[in-house]
């Protein structure tokens, strides 16, 4: 074992002074970055969209559509002074001393009751004046961009019907371009055999105004049915919100109620899991390459001449383990750190989230997951490079490999919604993939015997492949020929 | 140490229908150094790796040390052709490590290194990694590697390639210090030069079976001595003569008579003979087979063997 060790740490060593495994590192707070920033900076960049509604029915249509833009400028007025509140005010004293306010803070987007009191205390002008003895940093509070403006229709509105399509194509080019034209007919309503409405534009490519007028127009019709239908209710009435809220029994909190935390718990090892392939991904090409130039440099002879073929894959085994938990743990330091530096705020909440994910019971089986999934798959990648003679070789090799390793990853849709059904059970039985699907499935609960009856299985696949493989590493580490056929490598695997 | 070092016994190696070894049997006494040649092919590479316990024969037997090669790895030093270095490691860690490996402590390891790297006049490059070194300063590195564990055997395998003439006089100079040290050291080369300065016991290999099996003065009795006489005159009738086994008139490429003599034959009679028949003579040479020429022959032989088994 000691020598296991020893090969283990010089393993080790030489996995994390590559310059691959730093880029490796790097890339991936890079990529949570990149998916978490860019998004919303592409959405703060993208400039408002202008556009004019020419409404043949009296301007009914058109006002209400008119009404709709303000209503989404103040809707995301409000998000964006909720976030900026978050991290910027002391919510605690807030709650306190201005429940009214930070109930409007509190609350989830797109409450009509929410936006009203957001109206009543003078949009974020007037609440930012109201809650600035809060304030606990400097940052100033940035408005977002509205994403529409409504433009009167003006000469459109006068064109006749013959020469409609020309002045909208005028309307669409040009430096004051508008970004669409929306045109009501007249006689426009409910009925089914009526004139539809239209909407002209040069941006085929994005369909977010177009769904909003369309949104806006049916809303419009709906109220009118209501009015029709119950002409002395208020219309603002008709649009309630049904209040929910989510428990679970075997939720943290005293009520039951699902928190950030229980959330955190569920997702976790679903994360873990993903990781788990990633960090495979990461590792197999280090693997091969590893073996291959250790072939073709004849260091193998000298390591077999020192230590067993067992020790010497162990230890591979050990070093590229090691390689990947600390991959893990530098990764999660990665996020924290940079929570810490660009999102104060978030950093209570990140460190809280891990440490409910680390008090979880489930910490130590997860774990075990992890570790075995690594072992059986850097083994049939340590096997596969022993094989090869070459790199052309080994990625002949490489592609169904990775094809067969990375199948889990098809499932995982089917495996969220409903993580206990046949499907999840009969993946989890399948040994290589045992380790990823239980990782996967342990916060929903899966009966008793199944997690004993897959550990069992988890255990005993991890130490039969670790012994075949290493009989295979053995058997071909030494030779220069090429790859054996599939046939000929069970035969050989299965001899004794 | 046991008498005999290393051991086969009736040793055979098959992959597939390839018989890599076939029946090989030698004997090697401690503290001596055996040469280890023959073609490429030969079978000296395979025999090597059953030697340091990489393979199992399919049959016969191999002692090393009089055991097992398995149990006695950590007295066994291995140096592979191509050196066997991790291009990455620094000189003074990969030596500690394989010196680890090895059976030592860490702190014991480095210190070894240090000291060796200091002897083979390396010490400044202990922090430099291998890739940085020259191909004779990485090939000493290896040596020192192969070394660090203070082994009883040493299995070189083609330790001279690529050095130039200082550096493998100086590799020369080491491996008969660790012989006169009472190690046991075996090499395999193609430089017949080397083998003819440095080993006490011969061994060549061809096809995979033993040809030779004996010692240098041994392996020069397996040919005959030869002269070679300038002279314009016919000296066919030097065939007269006790103790010449044939006479051979001057051809291409060959511009000397080529007499063979039988083994004690006298070369100065053959010198008495021309003088009392007033032969002028503008070259006289009279010496014996080398070890290349022995090679040739043996490793030849198998040659014309496999080019009439193929006929």
């Amino acid at each position: 074992m000691r020598r296991a060790l020893l090969v283990a740490r010089s393993e080790f060593l030489k996995y994390i002074t590559r310059r691959g495994f730093i880029i490796s590192l790097l890339m991936f707070p890079v990529w949570v970055v990149i998916g978490g920033v860019v998004p919303h900076w592409i959405e703060s960049k993208t400039p408002t969209r202008n556009f004019t509604v020419v409404d043949k029915t009296g301007g009914h249509f058109a006002f209400a559509i008119a009404k709709a833009v303000q209503d989404d400028d103040e809707i995301a007025e409000r998000d964006a002074l909720s976030s900026y509140a978050q991290a910027n005010l002391d919510m605690d004293r807030l709650r306190e001393k201005m429940p009214q306010l930070a109930a409007i803070l509190d609350a989830p987007s797109e409450d009509p009751e929410t936006l009203a009191q957001f109206r009543k205390f003078g949009g974020a002008t007037g609440i930012l004046s109201l809650t600035a003895p809060l304030r606990k940093t400097r940052v100033e509070f940035q408005p977002p961009r509205p994403r529409f403006h409504f433009t009167p229709p003006d000469a459109l509105q006068a064109a006749d019907e013959g020469a409609f399509a020309n002045a909208v194509n005028e309307s669409l080019s040009g430096p004051h371009a508008l970004y669409a034209v929306v045109f009501i007919p007249k006689g426009f309503s409910d009925a089914k055999s009526g004139p539809e409405a239209e909407f002209w534009s040069i941006n085929a490519s994005d369909p977010e105004l177009e769904h909003f007028v369309r949104r806006a127009l049916t809303e419009e019709l709906r109220r009118r049915v209501l009015a029709k239908f119950a002409p002395d209710v208020p219309p603002e009435t008709f649009k309630p919100t049904a209040a929910m809220r989510a428990f679970d029994p075997a939720a943290s909190g005293g009520n039951h109620e699902i928190s950030l935390a229980d959330q955190a718990r569920t997702y976790a090892p679903a994360v873990l899991a993903f990781l788990l392939l990633l960090t495979i991904f990461m590792n197999a090409g280090a693997l091969l390459s590893g073996v291959i130039e250790e072939k073709s440099s004849r260091i193998v002879e000298v390591m077999l001449s020192c230590v067993t073929p067992v020790e010497f894959m162990t230890g591979k085994l050990l070093g590229a383990a090691a390689a990947s938990l600390l991959t893990l743990t530098l990764w999660t330091l990665m996020l924290l750190i940079g929570a810490g530096l660009f999102l104060p705020g978030a950093l209570s909440n990140m460190g809280g989230l891990v440490m409910s994910i680390l008090s979880t019971g489930l910490l130590p089986m997860l774990l075990l997951c992890f570790i075995c999934g690594l072992l059986i798959y850097a083994s049939i990648f340590l096997a596969i490079g022993s094989m090869a003679t070459s790199i052309q070789d080994a990625q002949a090799l490489v592609g169904p490999t990775m094809i067969l390793v990375m199948a889990p990853l098809i499932m995982m849709p089917a495996l969220l919604r409903d993580p206990n059904g046949a499907i999840a059970t009969v993946l989890s039985w399948i040994p290589i993939y045992t380790p990823f699907f239980m990782m996967f499935r342990l916060p929903w609960n899966p009966p008793l015997l199944e997690v004993i009856g897959a550990t069992i299985l988890m255990i005993a696949t991890t130490i039969l492949l670790v012994i075949q493989m290493g009989r295979i590493f053995a058997r071909h580490v030494l030779t220069a020929e090429r790859p054996p056929r599939l046939g000929a490598l069970l035969r050989g695997t299965f001899r004794r | 140490m046991p008498d005999t070092a290393l051991e086969l016994s009736h040793v055979t190696k098959r992959f597939g229908d390839f018989t890599a070894v076939r029946d090989l049997s030698f004997a090697h006494a401690g503290g001596r150094i055996l040469g280890f040649l023959g073609p490429n092919g030969a079978g000296k590479t395979t025999t090597l790796r059953m030697m340091l316990g990489l393979m199992k024969p399919d049959e016969g037997a191999l002692r090393i040390l009089g055991q097992n090669p398995g149990t006695v790895r950590d007295r066994i030093g291995y140096l592979p052709e191509e050196r066997g270095l991790y291009k990455r490691m620094r000189a003074d860690a990969v030596i500690a490590y394989f010196a680890q490996l090895k059976g030592l402590d860490r702190a014991t390891a480095y210190a070894r290194a240090h000291d060796m790297l200091e002897r083979f006049g390396l010490a400044q490059f202990a922090r430099v990694r291998i890739e940085g070194l020259s191909k004779g300063m990485a090939q000493k590195v290896a040596f020192i590697a192969t070394l660090a564990h203070d082994p009883d055997v040493l299995i070189l395998d083609e330790p001279f390639s690529g050095l130039d003439p200082l550096n493998r006089q100086s590799f020369e100079g080491a491996i008969r210090t660790l012989a006169r040290e009472g190690k046991t050291i075996l090499f395999s080369t193609h430089t017949m030069e080397q083998a003819e300065r440095l080993c006490d016991h011969l061994i060549i290999l061809a096809r995979g079976e033993k040809v030779f099996d004996g010692t240098l003065a041994e392996a020069h009795r397996l040919l005959p001595r030869r002269a070679r006489i300038g002279a314009e005159a016919d000296l066919g009738f030097l065939r007269n003569l006790a103790g010449v086994l044939s006479v051979s008139p001057p051809a291409q490429q060959q511009p000397y008579w080529d007499i063979a003599l039988k083994e004690g034959a006298d070369g100065a009679a053959l010198l008495a003979a021309c003088f009392e028949q007033r032969v002028a003579l503008s070259h006289f040479d009279l010496s014996e087979p080398s070890l290349q020429d022995v090679f040739v022959s043996l490793a030849g032989r198998e040659a014309e063997h496999v080019q009439e088994a193929a006929q």
